[in-house]
């Protein structure tokens, strides 16, 4: 039995939130038999990058323009 | 009546055809043919092995599950209002900190969501904190939504090791449009009149929160 981690990112509504799915799926033989429930988090404008993967996003989508009109909300 | 004659074949064809002659079915290679009508003719055992793995269009009664990962489903009316075209459970982690960076030691947790449609609801039982990093003097928050909602919803909560502070009566839990975070509010029952910094005890617990909320 192996595990293999499906990565879902999705960048969702006006303010670019990075959310993202996790989903565990359980292998034998390289063959999917089962999957456990999907994890997921979201990164706001505001929040921290949990890592230099998600801040690459942060980066990319989360510009001080896109802040400043979160902020202003 | 006068007899009828059988077909004679010979050196492999037809010898002219006099009158009274007769010409079976097999005399011309199609021995298996008869006149069943369309609705008596049967169908063969694939074909049946397949029709009964077929629902009907009308009242179909599924077994097993069905999979519409592709699509989904009307309900009332085929519009966009009656589709549903999501559904899911999950777990996200929450963290419980502060606007000015606080945060509370929490066990190994883990918290269940339910997505259906557009309506997520979260859930928290008995999330339990064990010392926090300092006093919590501004905002408080639970983070780690699994989504971030689109509109403002809230709920009371039970809980030992949050309470109100000045005026204020009661703790709420408060999803924010567009944050991914809960807010834990306060509020004065006779007033209505709200703050934004209860007071978190060194160790405590929730008991159980649950919200709804929209996603975009």
């Amino acid at each position: 039995m192996t595990t293999q981690t499906e990565r879902k990112i999705e960048i969702v509504g006006q303010f670019k939130h990075i959310q993202v799915r996790d989903t565990v799926h359980i292998l034998e033989n390289g063959v999917r038999v089962a999957s456990k429930p999907p994890h997921r988090f979201v990164i706001g404008p505001l929040d921290p990058a949990p890592c230099a993967e998600y801040q690459a996003l942060k980066d990319l989508y989360h510009t001080p323009e896109l802040i400043a009109a979160y902020e202003a909300t | 009546m006068a007899e009828k004659k059988p077909l004679v074949l010979t050196g492999g064809g037809v010898e002219q055809l006099q009158s009274g002659d007769t010409i079976a079915k097999a005399d011309v290679g199609l021995g298996n043919v008869d006149n069943t009508s369309d609705a008596n003719k049967p169908v063969s055992t694939a074909q049946q092995t397949a029709l009964d793995l077929k629902a009907p269009l009308a009242s179909p009664v599924f077994t097993g599950i069905s999979d519409f990962s592709t699509g989904g489903a009307y309900f009332g009316t085929a519009a966009a209002a009656n589709l549903l075209d999501d559904y899911e459970e999950g777990t996200w982690t929450p963290v419980l900190t502060s606007d000015s960076g606080e945060t509370a030691t929490l066990g190994a947790y883990t918290c269940y969501y339910t997505k259906i449609g557009r309506k997520v609801t979260i859930n928290i039982n008995e999330l339990v904190w064990s010392a926090i990093s300092g006093a919590f003097t501004s905002t408080v928050r639970i983070t780690g939504l699994p989504f971030a909602a689109a509109s403002r919803a809230g709920g009371a909560f039970i809980n030992n090791g949050l309470s109100a502070s000045g005026s204020d009566t009661r703790v709420l839990a408060l999803a924010e449009t567009g944050q991914t975070y809960i807010l834990l509010a306060t509020q004065n029952d006779n007033t209505g009149n709200y703050g934004l910094s209860p007071v978190v005890a060194s160790s405590g617990v929730i008991y159980g929160l649950q919200i709804t909320f929209i996603v975009s």
